[in-house]
């Protein structure tokens, strides 16, 4: 049987080093700064993003990528031999680049390869999760309906949890949804993010004090997750401490079978501004 | 000796005299407040809420039925009501008009039984009622009142027999309460509810010519307090267009001035001029003050004319056309500036949930507003709203449900009647501090049931420390704190903690109190007295000998109280 060929895209942030490994393939989200379009995980890097972000005069913002680019990711991966292809896209609620992949998977004109777009209905790590799952189940050979099913209750149970130092960038991002309820609030409130089965972002609740915040956090985290072996996502916007101290407290409390740290790439950032710690939970599945 | 009735007339006459009489004791009341703060006014609140009551009986002044007039006079009390008395005042003479319902004329037996009635109405409308306060005084008069009916048919010495025990009543609750002992009072309450029962009596006596309407002298200078309590609720309906006044001016002048030569005063020329310089004027005056209220496009003439008599004492001046661009602010998003404030003439969805706090200062209320008050009701330590206030708030959200932060314990009790009048279900939460309000408000989920953000809300509160700083207006004792006049109190959960003559000292050593150290965060809000350099000064203090708090500094802009504390 043919194996599943995964193909995800840059919101994901998974780094290079585990996507070539994992054999996934990326289709890029643009980034466009001050006027230059810069293309996320391809030419375009965390380090090099946030010195952009801190010079620019301007709040950077995104774009999905075109049906074109999604075409010739499929047709690079049919070029290569694959008959079935599965893009694990970030979540339709915070993008429109789900809507393009599906638009795109139409517009290939093979009827002996199958094409299936995924929505995770979350981001960067949440849904980088969901993409190393996938091709986990590809490589053990897996057959594309049995990952669909596999991701679908997967899905579930996965959880992401956000703590951002401002509002201001998911605010002019236009990504904060029902999280807006704390916008404008004079009192500093930490509300603690996260992105819901529709793939919102929304304020789970606003405490305020960043301790307390941790506390929280953590305490939801415990509440959501089910017993067993855990995958963690952490996941930092120039914020490796705080991103250290929140592996710690995993370790502790959970089985942490598979463990990815990285930071947060351009398109993520963007909305979420530097300081941005966040933090992805989901099953360990055993393939 | 044949039974005597009580009618109507006579028994609004009594209600007149009983609220005139308490009128004219004001300050005495006030002066019996157990905490030496400068709040909870129990006389002015008594007050205000039996005048509301009586004006409401006025309006049926030619209705021969007792028992109507006696259903305006529960309805005006309940409107009325402020300050926990107020509340217990109106729940007793509410009591007392329902056992008067269809009755002609009262005889002597039914007099007393109303009295009882009240009593039972009281009792149960405040869940744990304390003895020792107008509660006791209440009941112990009625029980008088009652046993004395079953041996007279005149309703004098019924009347009689209830002042008399509520007088003697009323001395021993100093042995009930400790607090009242230490402080060296009576209970306020209980001294207002006297003073009401003597008013009634002294008509029935002849003390006061019963035909007279003697409202006339005592009762608009109080009605004119409450307009005063209400002005800024007003602001809502002004079209801002239309404000030829635009500042809104109160201040007292100060007769007993000797620093300086100072005119003779007289209040009839002294109204005469002050009208000159605007409208919506209110002059009250006795032999030592003069309180002025008016509308002034150029306050600083009305202010130097005024001058002429004495020092000016309590200037408050506000700009009415920014008042309005706050107070309307959030929830008329829909109409445009400057025009004609109307109602939208399409039905809008209601909205979930409305949410009225009650609060003193404008900073404060912006913070409210910044996390989804509705409807900010501008009073709180020196003037407790009224249920009316509170209802015309309500009156302005078009929302499935209301929620109301009191912020202040004597506005408690008062909030949670505005549920008898409103047909929207109300649920109050029992802040009795601004922080505790501003907690609250972060646990509130629009998308939650009434009972979820009901025990939501409440745990939030419940998780804070709050403290206050102010000062004491007499010397007092209370529990080991000798307090002296002036002196700064630092408040918390109620209880006075600390007790200084510094001001940094004190807010330093009460923070100390409230355990800040191995806290997350504490809020400071400043108040009106107090500079933002004495603020930061404050807070570098607090960071220097708490660097793992985080410290947030607010302008509140709140009076009488420099400092407001949350801990969490």
């Amino acid at each position: 049987m043919d194996q599943v060929k995964v193909i995800c895209d840059s919101a994901a942030d998974l780094p290079k080093e585990l996507r070539e490994e994992l054999g996934i393939s990326l289709v890029s989200i643009p980034c466009h700064i001050e006027g230059t379009t810069y293309y996320d995980g391809v030419d375009f890097f965390a380090d090099q993003f946030y010195v952009k972000l801190a010079e620019s005069k301007e709040i950077p913002f995104t774009s999905q990528p075109a049906p074109m680019d999604y075409v010739n990711a499929y047709q690079k991966a049919i070029d290569e031999g694959a008959k079935k292809i599965l893009l694990v896209s970030l979540s339709s609620g915070l993008s429109g680049s789900y809507q393009t992949a599906v638009l795109a998977s139409t517009m290939m004109e093979n009827p002996d390869v199958e094409i299936e777009v995924f929505d995770t209905r979350s981001a960067s790590l949440g849904s980088g999760l969901q993409v190393i799952a996938a091709a986990h189940a590809a490589k053990a050979g897996k057959s594309l309906e049995e990952i669909k099913g596999l991701l679908e209750s997967n899905r579930e149970h996965t959880s992401i949890f956000f703590l951002v130092d401002t509002l201001e960038y998911l605010q002019k991002g236009g990504r904060i949804g029902k999280a807006s309820a704390v916008v404008g609030s004079l009192l500093n409130i930490k509300p603690i993010l996260s992105v819901n089965q529709e793939g919102v972002v929304f304020a789970v609740d606003k405490v305020r004090g960043k301790n307390k915040a941790f506390e929280r956090l953590f305490g939801l985290i415990k509440e959501q997750t089910q017993a067993g072996a855990v995958s963690i996502g952490v996941m930092h916007a120039r914020n490796p401490e705080e991103a250290d101290k929140w592996v710690r407290r995993i370790e502790q409390e959970f089985e942490v079978k598979e463990l990815i740290v990285t930071e947060i790439g351009p398109v993520i950032g963007t909305h979420a501004g530097p300081g941005t710690v966040a933090i992805s939970v989901a099953p360990y599945i055993e393939i | 000796m044949a039974q005597r009735e009580i009618v109507a007339s006579l028994f609004l006459q009594m209600m007149r005299a009983g609220a005139n009489n308490l009128n004219r004791n004001v300050e005495m009341v006030n002066a019996l407040n157990v905490f030496p703060v400068p709040d909870g006014d129990t006389g002015t609140n008594m007050s205000l809420t039996i005048t509301s009551g009586v004006k409401e009986m006025e309006k049926f002044a030619d209705e021969a039925n007792i028992g109507k007039l006696a259903e305006a006079l529960a309805k005006g009390l309940l409107m009325g009501a402020r300050g926990n008395s107020g509340v217990i005042l109106s729940q007793l003479f509410r009591g007392f008009s329902k056992a008067l319902a269809g009755n002609e004329t009262m005889s002597p037996r039914q007099l007393a039984e109303a009295f009882q009635r009240g009593v039972e109405t009281a009792y149960k409308a405040v869940l744990k009622p304390v003895e020792g306060t107008i509660l006791t005084v209440a009941r112990e008069a009625a029980e008088a009142g009652v046993k004395r009916s079953r041996s007279t048919n005149d309703p004098i010495e019924v009347l009689e027999a209830v002042v008399n025990e509520a007088k003697v009543t009323l001395d021993r609750t100093p042995e009930m309460l400790p607090v009242l002992k230490q402080a060296g009072v009576v209970d306020a309450g209980g001294e207002g509810l006297l003073l009401v029962y003597k008013g009634m009596l002294s008509v029935l006596t002849g003390e006061v010519v019963a035909d007279q309407p003697a409202t006339k002298e005592d009762l608009p200078s109080l009605e004119s307090l409450a307009e005063m309590a209400h002005h800024d609720n007003a602001q809502a309906k002004i079209d801002p267009a239309t404000i030829e006044n635009g500042y809104c001016t109160e201040f007292m002048v100060d007769l007993k001035t000797t620093r300086r030569p100072v005119d003779a005063f007289s209040e009839g020329d002294f109204r005469e001029e002050l009208s000159q310089f605007g409208d919506s004027l209110l002059v009250i005056s006795d032999e030592e003050l003069v309180k002025v209220h008016i509308h002034a496009e150029h306050p600083g003439d009305a202010l130097s004319y005024a001058q002429k008599y004495g020092d000016l004492i309590k200037i408050k001046i506000e700009n009415m056309r920014e008042q309005y661009a706050t107070a309307t602010e959030g929830h008329t998003s829909s109409h445009s500036h400057g025009s004609k404030v109307e109602k939208p003439a399409i039905e809008v969805e209601k909205k979930p949930y409305g949410i009225v706090s009650i609060v003193a200062g404008s900073g404060v209320a912006d913070i409210m507003r910044s996390l989804g008050v509705d409807v900010v009701i501008e009073g709180g330590q020196t003037m407790n709203p009224s249920t009316e206030d509170i209802v015309k708030a309500i009156g302005q959200i078009h929302a499935e449900h209301i929620i109301i932060l009191p912020n202040n314990k004597n506005i408690i009790w008062t909030a949670e009647q505005v549920g008898e009048v409103v047909d929207v279900p109300v649920t109050v939460l029992a802040t009795k501090t601004i922080p505790q309000g501003l907690a609250s408000l972060l646990a509130f989920d629009k998308d939650a049931t009434p009972e979820a953000n009901k025990t939501n809300m409440t745990s939030a509160y419940k998780a804070i420390r709050s403290g206050e700083l102010t000062y004491a207006v007499r010397d007092t004792q209370i529990d080991e704190h000798q307090i002296k006049q002036g002196d700064y109190l630092g408040i918390t959960e109620g209880k006075i903690e600390v007790v200084g003559q510094d001001l940094m000292d004190t807010a330093f050593t009460l923070l100390g109190e409230m355990a800040v150290d191995g806290a997350d965060v504490v809020t400071v809000i400043y108040g009106q007295d107090v500079s933002s350099d004495q603020a930061d000064e404050l807070t570098k203090r607090l960071g220097d000998a708490y660097p793992d708090v985080e410290i947030e500094v607010h302008d509140g802009g709140q009076p009488l109280y420099y400092f407001l504390f949350s801990v969490e």
